[in-house]
Formats: structure tokens, C-alpha cells, sequence
């Protein structure tokens, strides 16, 4: 008998083709950081002066609520959910904001991130309890959210009179460093140990990856949902005051048309929209890939009221081209 | 038998890219046998069934079909010839009759101009159905049957395509029984005795008590080749075993000489437990003890399990657990109250299959690896190195995503998971087996004798007969959500397979 190996055949036959290959790499988030690469040498290409400190630092600036935002969503998005109502959250809470300010001072400035993480709680609880799939729960908090802000700032936008030197400093700058971005980077850094250091993140990607199995493991799979909504709106929150800080004024819809570039920036960064795989640092420069989109738009000249159409193209372009077809994979 | 067979390989040998999947394989089919063939999961089994249903051609070598040389061009040439076989993946069409599905491609007369002649049509069916039993009617749609009469159709299908040519047909059935359950089994072996009669059949399986049932004679296969044949009346378990896997193992498949008393200390009991499929549970299961609880799917064990594990609610009744009350809510309240769950849906229920060995391994119970509240990466990768060690978990490496293991290997991860609590109690087993190689199948069981010399409580759901006699201290039957009857089970006093089978009925 011709027995030339121990090994069964189909260990021998086992697939390392490229494709598999690229989709670790891919999986191992190399991906946003070409991409980043790329669009910085093309903007500097195009007008030199984009490397000079200015123009960095207020890119910088820039993506800071953007940035917020889309570290909330990816960790939504890394348990197979999704949440459309974080940008209208931001919005209602910079109302909040800007009337609290004034009599409340740097009190009011905990209370709203407070209030808006258990906007957040509630979503998750309603969500788990009801089973009704997240987007709908989120769309549908989106609108009441939208109505509220408009409500409480009479559809006006609001100047920040009294109180605004409790925030303000926010978009001071150190040693030429913008203090805004540099408390941004410190939330993800916090997050991203977080995720790396306690079981908790492989927990989330765990039920992104197969919410069954994780609850079969025994996870607590119903509070780490809801805790991921509590985080997403509660960085919605934050960047309701950052948002507030550097305009010095809210108006009910100022966060609003962030919702698209958040959810681009997840995908953008390689997060995969299906759950599991994905991560906080690799969301911060699909944050900034965005933000630098935006920028080189501007610098090419392309009309804003385009804008929102590219976001919408990169998102159904990068779900396309990564998703998972396999049917079932997908929670909810 | 001393007449020609009907068909024969001769130095039989196939390749595919970078693997031989068959190599000089001789072996004959004769006439009203029904002959086995038996191996692990890329044995060639597989790609020998399909070079005899004329799906794929030999390298080198010779298929002889009645005495000459034969060469098939495809699955329907091979029907042409007499040559028919029920594949593994269903495949009937459900928006079609049954009668339509059973002469697909073979219509012939039932077809005039274009148009179905349909009482010609389901007269032809309804002889093939006749002949394989179980009541089925040639007019009814597919989409109402049930898997095992599915199943059923597809031997007619086989059949009536056999019987295109004017010899008694040859069919092929792969892995026939993966699917069906206790009962749907006997009407299976009872269609393939009845077929024995009339036609030559080859029965390909991975599990030895089915062949060693209905087989009158058995090729074991390993590594593309032959390596034995043998008739069931000759063989034990234990030897067939061996050949499969190609070493001589002394400890014997289920490895019963490792079986230990249980102690008398009670560890897990149940009281009246009641809940939507089963009502009035009471058993218990002591230190060191393996129960096997048997019944068939609509039993209510599986549930019971699941109560167990917090996975299903309980109406009323109590769970203790070493002299304490406990009423696991959830999956989480009962990992922490030390309890371990293998669910037999091992790719839904069992296994993060995107994540590595390492992350699954260390999923329940993060804090044997933890330094505090932190994770601490040395700890983990020693911990894992051991555990891979230990259970023999053939893999590239701990950071290889699960999916890439064969299902053994991720099994023994799904178990591992659950042995690296230290405080690990009880451990419930929901068909732990299903589907396993018997190499990975042995080690499993290895495993369960272990673990209950450290003293654990083990609830097995085994997945056949033979698996839940052998491995338990006791055996219990349920039927319809109650227990119906307990026999204890020792080295050398097993309860007899009927007498089980009778109480689970």
C-alpha cells in the first residue's frame, strides 16, 4: 500500500491561495493605512502647502467630532449592529449643551455626556428586550432625536454667551499641538487598551462573530450590547461639547451630516459592517482618511452638496466589496 | 458468489493536484451484496464512489462493470449502464412532484411531444416508490416531505435511473445516514436489505456500528488505499477501529478500561424538573460519573440538557449542584456556577469560527489567563500551548482562525474552552461526537473517561447507541419528556442495545 503520508489528503490540500492571503492582511487592518498614505502624497501633490503645520493641525481639528463618532459606531459595529441615531444624539446634545452652559457651567458639560451615554443605555435595553433590529431602533431614535433638538432650539442656532470659557480651551493649542485632537487620541488610546487588554473585546467581536456561540461561552451577551450602545452614545456626547467648544454656538441639525462620514470612516477603516473583525485604532484613520477626503475635495475645488454622494458611493463600495455573501452570517 | 462481479476496480489510482486520492485500489462488488466501505473523512471513499458513478475517470487502473472494461461518460452514461447513486447533498427539486423528481432525466415514455403523460408518469414513479416503501405518493409535491422520506425518494430516483439498463442495477449510497434519525435509520437499513434483493448495493459511511449492521461485506479504507476487508460477523468494533486508523490502539475505541467507579458523593441533581418539552426530570449524577441520557429527537433530552445549562427555562423543579440550589437564568449564571456546555451544533452554537484557536480556547474563562483584570499574553499563550498539547489539537498555530481545523480539532477547542476552569463541575454533552472522524471521535472519548477520573459530573446526549451504552456509568432513557427507565452500565455488564432501544420508543 502506497501510504506516503500521515497526513489525511485534505490536510495536504489545504487552501493558502493569495486569496486567503489578502484577506488577512486585510483582516490585520493594513488596508486604511495605504489608503491614508495614498491621499496624503496625492492632496500634498496637488497643493504643497498641505504639509505645512497649519494645514495638518486643522485637518487635525477637523475630524475631531467625526473622529468620536466613528469610534462609537465601530464598536456598535463590531457586535454585528449598527447605530444611525448617534450624529442626531450629538446634535440634540450640543442644544443641551449650549442652553446648560450658561447657568450650570462645566457641570453642564458632564451632565450632557451623562444624559446622552443613557439615550444610549436606553437604546441598547429597548433593543434587546424588543429583539427589533438595530438599525430600525436607531432610525427610529434618530427622528425623535431630530425632533427634540429642533424643539428645544426653536429650529434656531444658539450662541454660547455665558460659560464658554468652561470649553473653550478645548481648542487651545499646545506647543503648537491642538489639545482637541490630542484628548481625542488619548479617548481611543484608553479604548483601545480596553479592548486589547480585557476580555471585554474579544468578547464584542465575539458576538459580532457568532453572538450564539459567545452566549453558549457564557457571555453576558445582552449587557455587553447595551454597554456598546451606552459607549457609542456617550461619545456621541463628547463630541456634542468638542463640536460646541470650537463653534461656540449649536444649532439643531450642526452634527446631523455627520452620520454618513462616521459610518464611511468605520468601513473605510476596516471594520467589517457584518461584525467581528475591526477594531478602535484602525477606525481612527479611516477618520482621518475621511476627513482628508474632505479636505482634498475642497482643495480640487468639488462643490460641497456633492460631498454627501461620495460618502454614500465609499459605503456601498466598501460593504460590496468586502462583505461576506455566505447567507445567516449577519445578526441583526 | 463464484460468478463474475458486477463490478471490480482494478490497480485503481486517481491524483488530484498535490494529493493521491486513490492509489491502487482493488476491490469487486458482487451480485445481492450490500457491500461497506468504511474510513475517515479523506480516506477516498469519496472520490472512489465517484469514479464507480462515472463523476470521475481513473488515472490508471481499470473499472470492469459485468466482466468488461467499462468507461463512463458521466453520471448519466453509468445510469445507461445500470450504475446509480444517491448522493450525500439531497438532490431533489422542491417546486416538483415526487413522481417527477424520481424519472428526472428519464422520463423516456412518459414524455410525448414535450408534454408530460401524467398517469403514465406516476404509474412508473409510483412502482419505484413501491419498492422502496413508506407510503409515498408519486403525486405528492417534494416540498411536503420530510428529510428521511426524501431520502427514501432518492433510492427510487436511484433506482428507476438503474434501471435504464437491462441488468440489475448497482447502487451507490454515500453516507446515507449522516442526517436521519433513530427511526428514519431502521426504515433505511429495512429498504436497503429489500434492495439487496434485487439490485448490488455499495454503502459508504464513517460510522461502524452502521456497517457493521447492514454490511455483508466491508472494505476499510485509509490514505487512498484498501488496507482490509472483512465481514461483520468477524470483526469487532475495536478491530475495525484499528484498521481505519492504522494503529493498533490497546486501549480499544471507547476506551473502557479507563472507565473508573463513579464516586458516591451526588455532584449534580435534578428534581422534578419540568419545562416546555420535559416534565418531572429527576436524576442524579455524581462525582465521577458519566450518565448518558438516550431518546430520540422529540425525547426532550436535548432540553433538558439545555435547562441545565440555563439555555432553556425551567417551569418548576430544582437544580443542585454539590448540595447547593442553583437556578441557572442564563448560559453566564451557569458557566460561573461551574457548569460547561457542548452544544451539538458545534459551527452555530460551538465555536467562534473567525476566531483563533487561542481566543476560543480562553472565551469562557478569560480569568485562568488573566493577571488581575488584565489579560496577560504569556500566561494565555503557555495556558493554550498546553491545552494544544494535551488534547492533541493538530493546528498551524494558536493564531489560526478556527474555521481553517478539521471539525475534530475544533471540537477539541469547544471542549478545551471548558477545561480550563480548574473549578469546572459538570460538564453537559450534546452529541459531542456528531460528525467526527473515529480518530478525533476516540480522543474525545479518551477525554470523557478523564475528565471523570478528575471527578466532574458528565451529562452525555450521545450521539448513537452504542456511544451512550458504552461510555456511561448509567443509562438513561427518555420518551416523550419523561424518563422512562435507568440501567446501570459497567466495564464487562453493559445493558443490552434492545433493551435500551425499547425504552426510548
Amino acid at each position: 500500500m502506497a501510504t506516503t503520508s500521515q497526513a489525511p489528503p485534505e490536510a495536504r490540500t489545504s487552501d493558502t491561495s493569495g486569496g486567503s492571503r489578502l484577506r488577512r492582511l486585510h483582516e490585520a487592518g493594513a488596508a486604511p493605512f495605504f489608503v491614508l498614505a495614498v491621499l496624503v502624497i496625492a492632496v500634498g501633490a496637488y497643493d504643497s502647502s498641505f504639509f505645512q503645520a497649519a494645514s495638518l493641525i486643522s485637518l487635525l481639528e477637523q475630524a475631531v467630532p467625526l473622529t468620536l463618532l466613528a469610534i462609537g459606531e465601530a464598536l456598535v459595529v463590531l457586535t454585528g449592529r449598527i447605530d444611525l441615531s448617534n450624529a442626531g444624539l450629538a446634535s440634540l446634545a450640543g442644544v443641551a449643551l449650549a442652553h446648560g452652559l450658561g447657568s450650570l457651567g462645566p457641570a453642564a458639560v458632564a451632565l450632557v455626556v451623562v444624559g446622552a451615554a443613557a439615550c444610549g443605555t436606553l437604546i441598547g435595553v429597548i433593543h434587546i428586550t424588543t429583539q427589533v433590529p438595530s438599525f430600525i431602533i436607531t432610525l427610529g431614535f434618530l427622528g425623535i432625536f431630530a425632533g427634540l433638538s429642533l424643539t428645544t432650539s426653536r429650529a434656531d442656532s444658539i450662541l454660547v454667551t455665558g460659560g464658554y470659557d468652561s470649553i473653550e480651551w478645548i481648542f487651545y493649542r499646545i506647543f503648537g499641538l491642538p489639545i482637541s485632537y490630542l484628548l481625542v487620541l488619548l479617548v481611543a488610546l484608553a479604548l483601545m487598551a480596553w479592548m486589547k487588554a480585557l476580555p471585554i473585546g474579544r468578547r464584542i467581536r465575539a458576538i459580532g462573530l457568532n453572538e450564539r456561540a459567545a452566549a453558549h461561552s457564557g457571555i453576558r451577551t445582552r449587557a455587553i450590547v447595551i454597554a456598546v450602545f451606552t459607549a457609542s452614545a456617550g461619545l456621541a456626547g463628547l463630541a456634542a461639547v468638542f463640536q460646541v467648544a470650537r463653534l461656540q454656538s449649536a444649532g439643531a441639525t450642526t452634527s446631523d451630516t455627520l452620520l454618513l462620514p462616521a459610518i464611511a470612516a468605520v468601513i473605510v477603516g476596516g471594520t467589517a459592517i457584518s461584525g467581528g473583525i475591526g477594531g478602535v485604532g484602525r477606525t481612527l484613520c479611516g477618520a482621518l482618511v475621511i476627513a482628508l477626503l474632505r479636505v482634498g475635495l475642497d482643495l480640487v475645488g468639488v462643490n460641497a452638496a456633492f460631498q454627501p454622494i461620495l460618502y454614500g458611493g465609499i459605503v456601498i463600495l466598501a460593504i460590496a466589496a468586502t462583505a461576506n455573501r455566505r447567507r445567516g452570517a449577519a445578526v441583526a | 458468489m463464484s460468478d463474475t462481479p458486477v463490478m471490480e476496480l482494478r490497480g485503481a489510482t486517481k491524483s488530484f493536484p498535490g494529493v493521491r486520492a486513490l492509489s491502487d485500489v482493488h476491490l469487486e462488488v458482487r451480485r445481492h451484496e450490500v457491500l461497506g466501505l468504511i474510513g475517515e473523512n479523506g480516506a477516498g471513499k469519496s472520490t472512489l464512489l465517484k469514479v464507480l458513478c462515472g463523476l470521475q475517470r481513473l488515472d490508471s487502473g481499470s473499472l470492469l462493470l459485468r466482466g468488461s472494461e467499462a468507461a463512463f461518460q458521466g453520471v448519466a452514461d453509468a445510469n445507461r449502464k445500470g450504475v446509480a447513486m444517491v448522493f450525500q447533498e439531497q438532490s431533489l427539486l422542491e417546486n416538483i412532484t415526487v413522481a417527477e423528481n424520481v424519472l428526472l432525466g428519464n422520463e423516456g415514455p412518459s414524455v410525448r411531444f414535450g408534454l408530460y403523460r401524467w398517469s403514465d408518469l406516476n404509474r412508473r414513479a409510483q412502482r419505484y416508490l413501491d419498492l422502496v416503501g413508506g407510503s409515498l405518493r408519486a403525486a405528492a409535491p417534494t416540498s411536503r416531505l420530510s428529510f428521511a422520506k426524501r431520502q427514501m425518494v432518492e433510492v427510487a430516483k436511484a433506482l428507476a435511473s438503474g434501471e435504464r439498463g437491462h441488468h440489475e442495477p448497482v447502487i451507490l449510497l454515500d453516507e446515507p445516514t449522516s442526517v436521519l434519525e433513530h427511526s428514519e435509520l431502521e426504515t433505511l437499513f429495512s429498504i436497503v436489505r429489500e434492495l439487496r434483493e434485487r439490485a448490488s448495493v455499495v454503502f459508504v459511511s464513517h460510522r461502524m456500528e452502521e456497517v457493521l449492521a447492514i454490511c455483508d461485506r466491508v472494505y476499510v479504507m485509509r490514505d487512498g488505499g484498501v488496507v482490509g476487508e472483512c465481514r461483520p460477523a468477524d470483526v469487532t468494533t475495536d478491530q475495525l477501529f484499528s484498521m481505519m486508523v492504522g494503529q493498533d490502539l490497546s486501549a480499544g475505541y471507547y476506551h473502557e478500561s479507563d472507565q473508573r467507579p463513579a464516586q458516591s458523593r451526588p455532584r449534580l441533581e435534578l428534581t422534578n424538573l419540568t419545562g416546555e418539552t420535559f416534565r418531572d426530570v429527576s436524576l442524579t449524577i455524581a462525582h465521577g460519573e458519566v450518565v448518558s441520557l438516550m431518546g430520540v429527537q422529540e425525547s426532550g433530552r436535548e432540553d433538558v440538557a439545555r435547562a441545565v445549562f440555563g439555555a432553556v427555562p425551567v417551569t418548576s423543579g430544582t437544580i443542585t449542584l454539590d448540595g447547593r440550589r442553583i437556578r441557572p437564568r442564563s448560559p453566564a449564571h451557569a458557566v460561573r456556577a461551574g457548569i460547561g456546555y457542548v452544544p451539538s451544533e458545534r459551527k452555530v452554537d460551538g465555536a467562534v469560527l473567525g476566531m483563533d484557536v487561542r481566543e476560543n480556547l480562553t472565551l469562557a474563562h478569560p480569568g485562568q489567563v488573566s493577571r488581575g483584570p488584565l489579560l496577560d499574553p504569556a500566561r494565555e499563550r503557555r495556558t493554550v500551548q498546553e491545552w494544544i498539547g494535551d488534547l492533541r489539537v493538530r493546528t498551524p498555530s494558536q493564531r489560526t482562525p478556527l474555521r481553517d481545523l478539521s471539525g475534530g480539532n475544533q471540537q477539541k477547542v469547544v471542549l478545551a474552552k471548558w477545561l480550563l476552569d480548574p473549578e469546572l463541575r459538570v460538564l453537559v454533552l450534546d452529541t459531542p461526537t456528531r460528525g467526527l472522524d473515529v480518530g478525533a471521535k476516540a480522543d474525545v472519548y479518551a477525554l470523557i473517561r478523564r475528565l471523570a477520573a478528575r471527578g466532574l459530573a458528565v451529562l452525555l446526549l450521545a450521539d448513537t447507541l452504542d456511544e451512550g451504552i458504552a461510555m456511561s456509568h448509567r443509562v438513561l432513557t427518555m420518551k416523550d419528556g419523561r424518563v422512562t427507565d435507568e440501567f446501570t452500565s459497567g466495564v464487562g455488564s453493559r445493558p443490552r442495545r434492545t433493551d435500551v432501544l425499547e425504552r426510548m420508543v
